[in-house]
């Protein structure tokens, strides 16, 4: 079952307590995908996100990763092989710069030390921040660049797979305009999956080679900027583009 | 006074010094035990929240007991003596480590935490490399209350035949001589005070190290 390079989610169906969020859910998604999901809060996007990547668990159904049940996956390998940001970026007050950036590289222990600064310094000038930053903590920094920085660790491991939620839903206008632009630059250089979370339909647009727009736990609609622009299928997703 | 209490010291030194290494020798085993079984239950209850109420419950419930009737109660089971007062300043030194371990654990921003997770950290990495260094200050202030708590609480455990500085102040106590109580009640005074400022220096250098500033 399955193919390779793509996340599959077959009937998945999700609850919290009474409240079903997904009810059987069916999606793919393959690789170079740049997938913006858009929706208003309570749809369920941020829980398809989370199935990805195991942090939750469908009630019923299952989600296949190059083939692969996660179910029967270590959760463990399956999350540090996937990049992860989150809107509060959460990085890690305690340690500096260069230690958040390498944190994975550090578990999976698979490159020496020099290997992994070279790495780091790679990733600095790629999210578009200088190399003297390495050495300062997260307090020190702006919310751009700390959401940078958020972007440059989800890389570290080199991951097959980028799930971004929310990323830039709290970075001011101009920041975010800058992000959007790095996000597409990191995506046509590194070839990586991404699945891109948002509420911003102009954001969901501009990135996304696919939109998905969902409601209520259902896809409303799933296709290319233009085709969601020019044949949009209910008057939720025109009201959504605002035509 | 003060020269009288100056003078004791001076003259009964050799009495002094042995009082106050036993003293240390008590409050530091009980400190010791307490801090790793109270670092222990406290990341455990942070862990398991189910088992917050219950162990939070038991370590509330023994810290409300009299100092004086536990040292009592456990004499039938350990006997009088120095084990005695260091099982009953163990148990005291519970409460202020479980707290505040579970304190600083919780404490702690969950989209860290989040981030932790989705990254691929097993929950070890999360407790070794994020939950515990977070929480270091908030354990750290517990830890400083409980050392300054259970040395001086070590001066009664004399009144169940342990040794320590307690001894002077009890000896003071029952031969109306009034210096010898306050020569022992001024240097469980001073060990007290000295640990709190050692302690107090660590926190701040590992605030420092760790930019931990609240």
């Amino acid at each position: 079952m399955g193919n390779q390079d793509c996340i599959i989610f077959e009937n998945v169906s999700k609850s919290y307590g009474e409240n079903r969020i997904l009810s059987n859910f069916n999606l793919t998604i393959c690789k170079v995908d740049f997938l913006a999901i858009i929706g208003s809060s309570g749809c369920g996007k941020t829980t398809v996100l989370k199935l990805i990547n195991g942090l939750l668990t469908p009630d019923s159904g299952r989600i296949f990763v190059n083939g692969e049940d996660i179910a029967k996956m270590d959760q463990i390998q399956l999350r540090r092989k996937m990049g992860y940001v989150i809107q509060e970026v959460g990085l890690f007050p305690h340690m500096s710069i260069g230690k958040n950036i390498a944190y994975v590289p550090n578990l999976i222990k698979e490159d020496d030390k020099n290997g992994i600064s070279n790495k780091v310094k790679e990733l600095i000038s790629m999210v578009g921040l200088d190399e003297e930053i390495i050495s300062r903590y997260p307090s020190e920094l702006s919310g751009g660049q700390r959401q940078r920085v958020g972007l440059a660790r989800a890389l570290a491991a080199s991951p097959e797979v980028l799930l971004m939620d929310e990323p830039f839903g709290a970075v001011d206008e101009i920041n975010r305009k800058l992000l959007q632009e790095e996000i597409l630059k990191i995506y046509k250089k590194l070839n990586v999956m991404i699945v891109f979370i948002t509420h911003d339909i102009k954001e969901a647009l501009k990135l996304g080679t696919r939109v998905l727009v969902m409601d209520k736990g259902e896809i409303i609609q799933i296709g290319t900027p233009s085709e969601i622009k020019q044949h949009p299928k209910t008057d939720f997703v025109r009201e959504l583009i605002g035509v | 006074m003060i020269k009288q209490v100056f003078q004791i010291y001076y003259e009964r030194g050799d009495f002094f010094i042995k009082l106050t290494l036993e003293h240390l020798k008590i409050s530091g085993s009980a400190i010791i035990l307490g801090a790793i079984i109270g670092l222990i239950l406290g990341v455990v209850i942070s862990e398991y929240k189910k088992t917050s109420p219950v162990i939070l419950g038991m370590t509330n419930f023994i810290y409300t007991i009299p100092s004086i009737s536990l040292l009592g109660l456990l004499i039938p089971f350990s006997g009088i003596g120095n084990t005695t007062a260091i099982i009953a300043l163990t148990v005291y030194a519970l409460l202020p480590m479980v707290r505040n371990t579970h304190a600083g654990i919780v404490s702690i921003d969950p989209a860290i935490i989040e981030a932790a997770k989705g990254m691929g950290s097993t929950p070890f990495d999360i407790l070794y490399k994020i939950k515990l260094p977070l929480a270091t200050t908030v354990i750290l202030a517990g830890f400083k209350n409980m050392v300054v708590m259970t040395i001086a609480l070590a001066g009664i455990a004399s009144f169940i035949g342990a040794g320590g500085l307690g001894v002077a102040i009890y000896r003071g106590i029952t031969t109306n001589n009034m210096v010898m109580t306050v020569a022992g009640s001024l240097l469980i005074a001073f060990l007290a005070l000295f640990s709190d400022f050692l302690i107090g220096g660590l926190e701040k250098s590992v605030e420092r190290k760790w930019r931990l500033k609240r």
